[in-house]
């Protein structure tokens, strides 16, 4: 394998490794100030209120 | 010393989060119409010389709670909330323009006990509206301090901080509605029954609110006796000749008229403010949804046509900058194909639509900050309640066209459970900024006139529109059977929207866009190219040698150097369409192309759309990798995907993308629920899997049955083509 696949599959190993994080990290107790989806990076309210019960 | 802690609270629409944005310098979303807020936000700030956690409470009517974002507000004031402390000081923003109804929560605030400044925001409407409101006497009335300020131009702020200030370390004899003794001796009655005695004013509360949220949450803390207590102490008060049906109301309103008695004065007659004569317009029967049209119209054009003027130097600007990234990598080889058709065409084939996200945004803005969302939020009503559900649930619908996740979030302030689910399970319907960019891909490559592309544009949005309404009447009828709750909207004053407002949401969010599409987007595609181009067998090559030898002789002779030109084009297209079609995206693809083959798609286009199931704008990422991968003709990453996709041919050389696929694409992807973030804020809010299960499902099917009605229907009218 020459250096450039290695170097390669180093990124690819790299990008996976980002996408696990990013679907399993812990989001932070900010809101984004836009009101936004998040994807900035500030994660949305962490102290929401009682959620909805249907019986 | 720790900070001291001030919670804003008032009605809704009174420019709380203006006034939280002025004091902590933060940037929080305000938008002029009801239910902006429905999450506490926090930041700090220095008042008087003493630090000050402010707290923005979602807005409430009343502190008779009946939606969850009301209990949070009772709740946060009373320090009930788990690692949150009851606050220092409250401060009450009241519109100084409605005085009598924003006094109502006011009352109750008071009742609290904790320390209270009145701030008397929107002076200048109630100026404006020949309203005068004499804040000392008013003041004097409450026993607390009443500041006139204008929060959006920063007006009173110096003396309401020093105000709050003073509060938090001084005692106040605040006025409060008096009540009938037996009132009183019920609540002590109640008290004495639990241990510990909840506050007082919660317990007034279960007097007033038979089985309301305030009732639910002390029997879920005290058990099911209390419920019992407390059915015995209303009774006793009925018996007692004390009616609790309007008691409150009457006793707080009669408070409210005789402490405005002269604080108050309104002009004769009522002028007719400009909010009155656009109203007339805006909200009549048929010229009101004429005037929806064409904002709407207006709304999809801009996109369009508005993104054009910096469509060509951002795009070449793009290019330049991939460009230069690739330069100084090696001639050929994995890393480079890895940079130019992995990383940098995904990326670039997603930032060439910032523009179009920037206008959406800034058109969005627009429409908030002025006062027309609740406008045409009162206009969905009448179709709505049609379908079970209220107008109150459009306000959601309108914010999921930004983003699904702050969309089901505003569903808090629906008050009936089965409608603010059903609102949740609709919501990501609507086209959110996320679609955009596979819209404009599509249409601009694929509809042929300007008006075409407005008005396919406009479908598509309204896909959502029509389709929303028809799953919540079906949900409303089966899963979620119930009566619709009634529809009480405030409808605000229409402002001039602010530039700098504007400006602000536009930056915030495209910042937001490239911020994803340089992390999230960056590391799909690099997934998607290495899916794409591995393995790498050298049988490959080795197979298609005599060809390479072949040009090699060729170019040996200076007559036949075109044909060799052309032999080793072909020799390396050749190469890049065998390595393609035995790579691990092209054998997965392969296997899922007979679920996707009834949409006109091929292997590629349905690799595409899987590897778009957990952010829908993956798709234009996608595709951008996986036509760089086989391009060996264009050595740019930024190379115009519309023109890739056009180029598309079958082996038989039939073009891939025909206006049939085209067009079930985009139905496809109006009604798919592609977004992990939207099903995570689901499940979230609804408290089990169950119903982001659910919406993925329905929406996945419905998406398909539309994509596959719509390229039968176009096949039909174009003739099979």
């Amino acid at each position: 394998m020459d250096w450039q696949n290695v170097a390669a599959l180093a990124i690819v190993a790299a990008a996976v490794v980002y996408l696990l994080w990013d679907a399993f990290k812990k989001r932070p107790a900010e809101s984004p100030s836009c009101g936004g989806c998040g994807s900035c990076g500030k994660s949305e309210k962490a102290n929401e209120p009682t959620v909805v019960t249907i019986k | 010393m720790a900070d001291r802690t001030v919670a804003l609270i008032g009605n809704p629409n009174t420019g709380k989060t203006t006034l939280f944005n002025a004091l902590t310098g933060l940037r929080h979303h305000v938008g002029n119409y009801p239910g902006v807020t429905v999450e506490i936000r926090t930041g700090s700030t220095a008042l008087g010389g003493q630090r000050f956690t402010v707290v923005d409470v979602p807005g409430s009517y009343s502190l008779a709670p009946r939606s969850v974002d009301e209990l949070l507000a009772v709740e946060l004031l009373l320090g009930l909330r788990p690692n949150t402390k009851r606050p220092d000081v409250v401060v009450c923003v009241v519109d100084a323009s409605n005085l009598e109804r924003n006094l109502y929560l006011a009352s109750q605030v008071l009742e609290l006990g904790v320390p209270t400044v009145i701030a008397l925001n929107m002076v200048d409407v109630a100026e404006r509206r020949g309203i005068a409101v004499d804040a000392k006497k008013l003041a004097e009335r409450l026993g607390v301090p009443a500041i006139p300020i204008v929060a959006r131009d920063r007006q009173g702020l110096i003396q309401l901080g020093s105000e709050i200030s003073a509060a938090a370390s001084a005692t106040q004899t605040a006025m409060r509605p008096a009540f009938p003794g037996a009132i009183n001796e019920e609540v002590a009655r109640l008290s004495s029954q639990l241990s510990p005695p909840p506050p007082t004013y919660l317990l007034e509360r279960v007097l007033f609110d038979s089985g309301g949220q305030i009732e639910k949450l002390l029997v879920a803390k005290h058990g099911a006796d209390f419920q019992r207590h407390a059915a015995e102490s209303r009774a006793r008060l009925q018996e007692s000749g004390v009616p609790l049906a309007g008691l409150e109301a009457k006793t707080r309103y009669a408070w409210i008229g005789e402490n405005l008695n002269g604080v108050v004065v309104r002009p004769e007659t009522r002028r007719t403010s400009w909010t009155d004569r656009i109203d007339s317009v805006l909200l009549h029967r048929f010229w009101g949804v004429i005037a929806f049209v064409v904002v709407m119209s207006a709304f999809f054009a801009s996109i369009f046509f508005g993104a054009k003027l910096v469509q060509e130097p951002w795009s070449a600007a793009l290019d330049s900058v991939a460009d230069a990234i690739a330069w100084p990598l090696p001639e050929d080889g994995a890393l480079r194909s890895l940079v130019r058709d992995g990383a940098l065409a995904g990326v670039t084939a997603v930032l060439v639509f910032l523009p179009q996200i920037a206008i959406l945004f800034g058109f969005l803005a627009v429409l908030e900050d002025c006062g027309y969302m609740a406008r045409a939020a009162f206009l969905m009503d009448r179709l709505l309640s049609r379908c079970g559900l209220s107008g109150k649930s459009f306000i959601p619908m309108l914010s999921s066209f930004a983003c699904a996740v702050p969309g089901v979030m505003a569903t808090r302030t629906i008050e009936d459970p089965r409608d603010r689910l059903t609102t949740m399970l609709v919501a990501p319907l609507m086209s959110c900024s996320a679609r955009l960019p596979v819209y404009v891909l599509l249409i601009s490559a694929f509809i042929p006139s300007e008006l075409m592309q407005t008005l396919t544009m406009m479908g598509l949005y309204f896909i959502g529109l029509v389709a929303a309404p028809m799953v919540a009447w079906t949900l409303k009828r089966t899963l979620l059977r119930g009566e619709p709750s009634m529809f009480l909207l405030e409808l605000p004053s229409y402002k001039a929207p602010r530039l700098d407002a504007v400006l602000h949401r536009m930056w915030d969010r495209s910042m937001a866009f490239v911020k994803r599409a340089s992390t999230f987007i960056l590391a799909t595609s690099i997934v998607i190219w290495a899916l794409n181009y591995y393995p790498r067998p050298p049988a490959i090559e080795a197979s298609l040698e005599s060809l390479r030898l072949q040009a090699e002789r060729m170019k040996e002779d200076p007559a036949r150097a075109e044909d060799a030109e052309k032999a080793l084009k072909e020799f390396e297209v050749e190469k890049a369409r065998r390595y393609q079609e035995q790579s691990y995206l092209a054998r997965f693809g392969k296997f899922i192309e007979p679920v996707v083959r009834p949409l006109g798609w091929d292997w590629k286009i349905g690799t595409a759309a899987v590897a778009s199931f957990p952010a829908r704008e993956v798709v234009v990422a996608a595709l951008g990798a996986i036509y760089s991968v086989e391009d060996v003709e264009s050595d740019k990453g930024g190379k115009q995907l519309a023109d890739t996709l056009k180029a598309q041919r079958h082996p038989d050389g039939r073009p891939v993308y025909t206006i049939a696929v085209a067009g079930s694409l985009l139905v496809f992807f109006a009604l798919c629920c592609q977004c992990v973030s939207t099903l995570a804020v689901i499940r979230r809010e609804s408290g089990t899997w169950r119903w982001p299960i659910f919406t993925f499902v329905y929406m996945t099917l419905l998406a398909y049955v539309g994509a596959w009605i719509t390229y039968r229907i176009i096949l039909f009218f174009n003739g099979g083509a």
